[in-house]
């Protein structure tokens, strides 16, 4: 083929106008000759340029812009969290652990999507606001850089620079900036704020009026109701009042008043001081440790996570049972739920609204984030869209599990269905699942993954944004590490239910002392109903939380009087050391359901004990003899129910045995606080 | 009649005239704009540092001025529009989230044009493999050598399209009218042919000629260019 034959023979190509064998028969001669392949490239090349120009501007620029606002959004999500979450594998966990600090990556991360509102533009550059609200919980009265909270409103600040100011409802102050680098001011008139600020150049100060403090970094409160004192709960401040004074450390507060001295003392914080700022969220320390960045701060405007600029928006903390759950509102509409890290499978029940029913980009789905990085979803896309003609709520629950083992997460048992419309449902065929499997890694490297539902372009009623049946994956779970229900059964076995990783069953020793009823296992002597395997996810969580709780469904048949005598009910024993577990004496109504939890935790100095009925706390903690430190005991962790062994070991204050009907028991790696453990009884026990 | 043509060639009468305003509309919309980059240095930073506050109906705009030549690069080496136009939507997009890392003193598109290329290579690599499996030689083929010429492409900051723009404003108007149908209005070849009269055959004929000297021209105007930096 001549290169005048290949150039006439490629144009017929170029228009789809070419035979194959002749196609066959140019594409022998491009391979053959380079010249002659390099001539017909620029022509394609050009051609296609060329080709671009029937394509309106305004079509690529509507589409661009429709892109920008939403999937723009969503890539945000996903990666703002993912980001943040991704850091949590370099987070030293040694350094010191404010709750401010653990706060501020969260937040920040969350707040990506709530994109731009707050910048504001003068002449040609930028101006990024030095103080703004981050977080309210109602009206919060605002005049340039001055806040005022009202009688039931939380709200919190952050500095564009890095920083943090918490405010108590009935609080009032006034930010100003000098210098540049701009000098902190906060003219304190009223109320309660709790600071947190990084290190900076210029000491930040805080006027109350009565005294002066300045700071150069650290966490610290002050009141102004009733007595004014300063409290550090971090670092070092400088107190100044009038003429005097003083340095105060962590762990010292001062209290003083007009022409008189400073009083300092020091002592642990009271929960009364510190009670309030969980109004703005800093209770869920524990989930919002895991997004920490350590050192990133809020920065100008937000904090830069990931390309993204973070600002505006308002989030959410809720406990659920013994779960807590953060959610962030989103500028676009949208919403973004972090469930506790390490749930390995549960359902996911939310209900959105397509901010724009007609949408292209009306859209959801739910996210998995690794500590290590990576991220992996499910859209929602079809199934949303299906009924994106109704201006009406959907409601969604999908069942989905992450299985390390076989690499895959799996989704199962989505339904969705509009309110109002019964004709509108739509749900997952039985049976199927949707089964993703990452391309490039193996879960169980990526360590536990953090649960994100995204929603875009979509309202999300957050009363309706919930995870049930969630199980937790690890030691480090929130939720049940085993859990075992006495109920119906026949053999000497019970299944440990909680679904989290390799089941440990529990067997009946001595079946002739045990009577199985419809819901409930009746002990009449000693049972030694006994774990049958090494309970590694213990052994792990103690050693790392150094603490156990357990949480058991009773029907007592004996202890119905404050004088009867304590029970043994429960032991837990580990090459050779031994905790026992009583109860009695608490003076509760026979034949009535208990809840009895017992909290242990080593302090530092001893192991520690709590007893808890319904929440309420029955015994003042006190500490348990013998070492139960697992770092130096190897062998396995044995547990037993109403064991036969008698011996005399110390902590143990009975011989007798607890007699009644079993109904369930939950074993967690963790202290459970006392509002848990009555949301839990108020939940009645597990099904 | 005012139009970048009319310095090369007197204005049609009759119903030629209708097919030349078009033209002149688009070169002279083509040259408009990249003259207003030129012109609009200064504007072009005003709306860096909005978009870089977080503007979108700023970002919109340099979207607006620079969509054309991005387009026009990723379509030299990806054959489907439709992807063309997602992956200059990618471009942007990945540009907006990367706002705060451009050098504000050196020019946008040349940045534009290194993630354009990174977002084509990306395409690219990614559906190689599926394209060895179900698509025919010839298209597989072509679109290894395409991925073999963007990974060499090193050609800075040069414009495609603008010196393509210069070179269509120097077309005659019997040619500029075949690339208007062809090109512009997106008919297809007997489509044209049955507008002009022509066969099917001379009309390919005239279309590989028109591009060929476009292509000389372009590459002239590259050296012209290169040459004068």
């Amino acid at each position: 083929m001549t290169e005048e034959e290949a150039l006439k023979t490629w144009e017929e190509f170029l228009h789809g106008r070419l035979s194959k064998e002749d196609e066959r028969l140019l594409l022998s001669a491009l391979k053959s000759d380079v010249e002659l392949r390099n001539k017909v490239l620029d022509d394609l090349e050009l051609h296609r340029v060329l080709m671009q120009f029937g394509v309106g501007e305004e079509e690529f620029l509507n589409s661009f812009r429709e892109r920008l606002n939403a999937e723009g959004d969503h890539r945000a999500i996903t990666d703002a969290v993912a980001e943040a979450i991704s850091r949590e594998g370099n987070t030293g966990r040694g350094g010191r652990r404010s709750i401010f600090r653990v706060l501020v990556p969260l937040a920040a991360a969350a707040l990506v999507l709530a994109a731009v509102g707050l910048y504001f533009f003068h002449g040609r550059h930028a101006q990024v606001r030095p103080i703004r609200i981050v977080m309210k919980t109602g009206p919060v009265q605002e005049q340039g850089n001055e806040f005022a909270t009202g009688n039931d409103t939380y709200c919190r600040l952050a500095f564009a620079d890095g920083g943090i100011i918490g405010m108590d409802k009935n609080t009032r102050l006034a930010a100003s900036f000098v210098g540049e680098p701009a000098a902190k001011q906060i003219r304190q008139d009223a109320g309660r704020i709790y600071l947190d600020v990084p290190r900076q150049a210029r000491p930040m100060t805080i006027d109350t009026g009565t005294f002066k403090v300045e700071v150069l970094g650290t966490s610290l409160l002050i009141n102004r109701t009733g007595q004014e004192y300063v409290s550090v709960l971090d670092g070092r401040i400088k107190l100044m009042c009038g003429e005097i004074g003083t340095y105060l450390r962590t762990g010292q507060h001062a209290f003083t008043g007009a022409g008189q001295p400073i009083t300092v003392f020091t002592a642990p914080l009271q929960p009364q001081m510190l009670g309030w700022i969980g109004s703005i969220g800093l209770e869920a320390k524990g989930i919002l440790d895991e997004s920490e960045s350590g050192t990133r701060r809020l920065s100008a405007g937000g904090l830069d996570l990931n390309n993204y600029v973070v600002d505006g928006g308002l989030w959410n903390i809720r406990t659920e049972g013994t779960s807590t759950i953060v959610s962030q509102e989103l500028a676009s509409g949208g919403h973004i739920l972090f469930g506790p890290s390490r749930w390995k499978k549960g359902d996911l029940v939310c209900k959105v609204r397509p901010v724009r029913p007609l949408a292209p980009g009306a859209d959801m789905g739910i996210g998995f984030f690794y500590p290590q990085g990576g991220k992996e979803g499910y859209s929602l896309t079809k199934a949303a869209r299906l009924f994106r003609q109704y201006d009406a709520w959907i409601n969604l629950r999908m069942s989905f599990e992450v299985d390390e083992e076989s690499n895959t997460m799996t989704a199962h048992a989505v339904d969705l269905s509009v309110e109002g419309h019964p004709e509108a449902t739509w749900s997952f065929p039985a049976g199927e699942k949707w089964i993703r499997r990452p391309a490039n890694s193996v879960l169980k490297e990526r360590g536990p993954c953090r649960i994100a539902l995204n929603c875009w372009n979509c309202a999300a009623d957050f009363r309706d944004l919930r995870l049930e049946n969630a199980v937790a994956g690890d030691a480090d779970a929130d939720g049940p590490l085993f859990a075992y229900i006495f109920k119906g059964g026949k053999r000497d076995k019970i299944e440990d239910v909680s679904g989290v990783g390799e089941a440990v069953a529990m067997t009946v020793g001595k079946s002739a002392n045990v009577q199985w009823l419809d819901d409930a296992i009746r002990l009449t002597g000693p049972a030694d109903i006994a774990c049958s395997g090494e309970m590694q996810r213990l052994r792990k969580a103690w050693k790392q939380n150094k603490a156990v709780t357990a949480e058991a469904w009773i029907r007592a048949n004996q202890f119905t009087a404050k004088e009867d005598l304590p029970r043994l009910f429960m032991r837990m024993k580990v090459s050779g050391a031994t905790l026992w577990f009583d109860l009695g004496k608490e003076g509760v109504p026979k034949d009535r359901f208990v809840q009895a939890a017992w909290v242990c935790y080593d302090d530092g100095d001893s192991f520690k004990t709590m007893f808890f009925i319904h929440g309420g706390q029955k015994r003042l903690e006190r500490s348990i003899k013998g070492n139960m430190s697992l770092d130096t005991r190897q062998g396995p962790i044995e547990f037993c129910l109403v064991p036969s062994e008698k011996d005399d070991a110390p902590g143990r204050e009975t011989k007798e045995l607890w007699q009644g009907d079993l109904i369930a028991l939950k074993i967690y790696g963790r202290k459970l606080t006392p509002e848990e453990l009555r949301l839990s009884a108020e939940a009645g026990p597990p099904k | 009649m005012h139009c970048c043509v009319e310095r090369h060639i007197a204005a049609p009468n009759g119903w030629y005239s209708g097919i030349y305003r078009v033209i002149c509309a688009v070169i002279s919309g083509l040259r408009h704009m990249h003259e207003g980059i030129d012109r609009s240095g200064e504007r072009s930073q005003e709306l860096l540092v909005l978009a870089r506050g977080g503007d979108k109906d700023a970002f919109c705009e340099l979207v607006k001025i620079h969509q054309a030549s991005v387009r026009a690069f990723i379509a030299r080496y990806v054959h489907d529009s439709d992807q063309v136009m997602d992956l200059a939507q990618d471009t942007f997009l990945a540009a907006y989230r990367r706002l705060h890392q451009f050098d504000s003193s050196h020019e946008l598109f040349p940045w534009l044009r290194g993630i354009a290329r990174n977002c084509a290579l990306e395409y690219l690599r990614r559906t190689g493999r599926r394209r060895r499996r179900e698509e025919a030689a010839m298209e597989e083929s072509l679109a290894l050598w395409s991925t073999e010429r963007l990974e060499r492409d090193d050609n800075g900051g040069m414009d495609y399209l603008q010196e393509l723009k210069n070179c269509l404003a120097k077309l005659a108007e019997s040619s500029a009218r075949v690339v208007q149908l062809r090109y512009f209005q997106q008919l297809s070849v007997d489509e044209v042919a049955a507008e002009l009269g022509r066969t099917e055959g001379s009309v390919r004929m005239i279309l590989m000629r028109l591009r060929q000297s476009l292509r000389k021209c372009v590459e002239d105007e590259l050296h012209v260019e290169e040459a004068q930096k």
